[in-house]
């Protein structure tokens, strides 16, 4: 084990997560046989894209399938990112993206985009951004207001801004019509990717990829800060710059990611961890290997959420089932945070 | 040179050719025109095959319109837990086995879905249900909303399931049958307002209840009943256990599946004053073979059950037993008892 490096347990992650989605595009409840699937191959081989486009086989593979994994494994590596971003900048292990109030803000942002607008699923997406990213500027302006710079502030100041978002959403339900509307929302905000498709994907690629760039741009400090913030402010790092800029990238990953899933719960927690444990908490691999981690474990997940019966697994059981007692074993087992 | 003769036959043969030609160029788009045209119950615009063979419902009450329309046969996908109905299973055993692709809480599972082949699906009136139709229909599959949530709207959904389906005459007789009970209640629910009785309708809970513009306040009114709560909002409403007190209803009927102990409750301290506890009038809305109170194409018997309850004077020359079964006859070819129902 000690021989195998940061950087190559890194790859060997990446290549597992390509297995895996090259695995995933072979199994679902649509009924593909190996045939079926040669054929579509050979045709694509061949140039034959009228042939390809005509395959019922095709079409259920390139709209449905495939759009699905590459989201579950989108938002799996944003909840993850922005997890592992939260959890160094509060020096808290038990710091997740919903702790600063934005799943319930985006939460609220979805809710309000599904009852007053006409339908249009972009539009939904853009409020769930404006209040996640309202919710998180509420907290932080709270915690300034009480306590300046102080972490307990911020992480207090979360749980009022979310406690208040969770109580206009339940508003919204209670004024909400009670055939289409309400259970609209709730099904939205349960969570699930049944419906996931190239839109969702093309708008979670790049907010994923900028905010991951910009973060790892910034691994240099962030390692700094794991010092703690009065070392790092020693040092010569621009703290609450730094911390505002991670925030509002992590924020608008977990909008985008509760936009397009709703509120999928604990990846952003664990990951980071098993992450920490695998490679360590060096910031340049560490953000990584969460990426990736994040997108394999929630992809392994999906898999089962859409085949292990035929109709759908809300995602959040299994992501809570697995996720939480998993947590357990690592807080009992292996005291090793990292963050010393 | 070609003689007139011949010009002629070239002519009528080149002719021949080109009405030909024409025919199989428009063939196809002919095809497309045997499609038709719909506006589902979201005013959404849809086309749909000529013929209907393969049919996906997703939730209970999609399955039980197309039971109804004497279309069971047609069904090759159904929602979740269709094998635990004793209604589906026992009209149609078949159901038990058919792929189940989701529900109307959860979402449709598409791959599933998309398996079975269908020519339609029929989604559940919900927002969601609008992106999941989006997607079925990028995958050549016609999606049908329906909204049967009010009295009014179940015939609408009963009128338009039959032309998507093309069952009109089958539809004609259940819509003859929702007819037959609102004759029979007509002259309950023309009391004068002062003879009208105060009904208190409970859900899963005691202080749930339903308020204006709901099914079961309408069946309450269509019975020749006063629901209390419609005064406070519509939609599903909590109230309070003084709120009840003070209407002081006659009747209490409680839905199917009312979570609590009716023998309890009408034991309870604090509702002995209300009348319908002094007078024992406290029931639990049939039936055991599906619940009257959710709506669906049975729900207009519940409207009688009620209307008999609150007034037996009023009924005594009905013969309740009698129509309930007709109203299963007409409805699904079986009476009540011979498809296990119990009064």
């Amino acid at each position: 084990m000690t021989r195998i490096t940061a950087a190559e347990k890194i790859i060997i992650t990446g290549l597992l997560l390509a297995l895996l989605i090259i695995a995933s595009m072979l199994i679902g409840n649509y009924d593909l046989s190996f045939a079926d699937l040669s054929l579509i191959l050979s045709d694509l081989f061949r140039g034959e894209l009228e042939a390809v486009k005509n395959n019922p086989d095709w079409s259920v593979l390139y709209y449905i399938r495939l759009p699905r994994i590459l989201t579950v494994v989108l938002v799996g590596s944003a909840l993850s990112i922005s997890g592992a971003a939260y959890q160094n900048i509060f020096r808290n292990p038990l710091v997740s993206p919903d702790i600063l109030g934005v799943s319930a803000g985006a939460g609220l942002g979805v809710a309000l985009g599904l009852l007053y607008s006409s339908g249009s699923i972009l539009y939904v997406y853009l409020i769930a951004f404006i209040t996640g990213t309202a919710a998180v500027a509420l907290t932080y302006w709270l915690s300034q207001l009480a306590g300046g710079a102080n972490t307990m502030f911020m992480v207090l100041a979360g749980i009022v801004v979310s406690s208040l978002a969770n109580a206009l959403i339940s508003l919204l339900k209670y004024l909400a019509d009670p055939m289409q509307n309400l259970p609209g929302i709730v099904f939205y905000l349960m969570g699930g990717f049944s419906r996931s498709g190239w839109q969702e994907f093309y708008l979670l690629l790049p907010i994923v990829i900028t905010a991951l760039t910009v973060i790892l741009f910034l691994r240099w400090q962030l390692n700094i800060f794991s010092l703690g913030e009065k070392e790092a402010a020693a040092l010569g790092v621009d703290t609450e710059k730094i911390k505002l800029i991670v925030i509002v990238f992590s924020t608008i990953m977990v909008a985008a990611a509760t936009a397009a899933a709703g509120q999928v719960s604990w990846i952003g927690l664990v990951i980071p961890h098993i992450a920490r444990f695998i490679v360590g908490s060096k910031y340049k691999y560490y953000l990584p290997a969460s990426a990736l981690l994040g997108g394999f474990s929630l992809l392994l997940m999906d898999n089962l959420a859409r085949t292990v019966s035929g109709a759908e697994i809300p995602i959040s059981i299994i992501t809570a089932l697995i996720g939480a007692p998993f947590f357990a074993y690592l807080l009992i087992t292996k005291n090793e945070s990292g963050w010393s | 040179m070609l003689s007139s003769k011949n010009k002629k036959r070239t002519l009528k043969r080149n002719l021949l050719i080109f009405s030909l030609t024409v025919f199989l160029l428009l063939a196809p788009v002919l095809n497309a025109e045997a499609a038709r045209s719909f506006t589902d119950m979201m005013g959404r615009e849809i086309t749909v095959p000529e013929k209907v063979d393969r049919i996906v419902t997703t939730y209970k009450s999609a399955t039980q319109f197309v039971l109804a329309l004497d279309a069971g046969d047609k069904l090759v996908g159904v929602s979740v837990k269709t094998d635990k109905q004793p209604l589906f299973v026992s009209l149609q055993p078949e159901l038990a086995e058919l792929p189940q692709v989701g529900s109307k809480r959860n979402g449709i599972n598409l791959e599933t879905t998309l398996d079975v082949d269908p020519d339609l699906v029929i989604l559940y009136p919900h927002r969601d249900a609008l992106a999941t139709a989006e997607k079925l229909e990028e995958q050549g599959v016609s999606a049908l909303i329906i909204n049967p949530e009010s009295l009014s709207q179940i015939r609408e959904t009963t009128k338009l399931l039959a032309e998507v389906l093309n069952k009109e005459k089958q539809a004609e007789e259940v819509l003859a049958a929702y007819n037959r009970i609102d004759s029979l209640t007509e002259k309950t629910a023309a009391l004068p307002e002062a003879e009208k009785k105060e009904i208190y309708f409970a859900n899963s809970e005691f202080t749930d209840s339903v308020g204006a513009e709901m099914m079961q306040t309408a069946l309450i009114e269509k019975a020749g009943g006063i629901n209390p709560a419609a005064e406070l909002k519509s939609g599903f409403i909590t109230v309070s256990a003084e709120n009840i007190l003070e209407w002081n209803p006659e009747l209490v009927i409680v839905s199917q599946y009312f979570n609590g102990d009716l023998d309890r409750l009408a034991q309870e301290n604090k509702y002995q004053n209300i009348k319908a506890f002094k007078n024992k009038e406290l029931y639990r809305v049939p039936s055991k073979l599906e619940p009257w109170d959710f709506p669906s194409p049975s729900t207009f018997i519940a409207q009688l059950w009620l209307a008999q309850k609150a007034y037996p004077a009023e009924y005594k020359n009905l013969d309740y037993q009698k129509e309930v079964n007709e109203f299963y006859q007409n409805l699904y070819g079986k009476t009540f008892e011979e498809l296990g129902g119990e009064f």
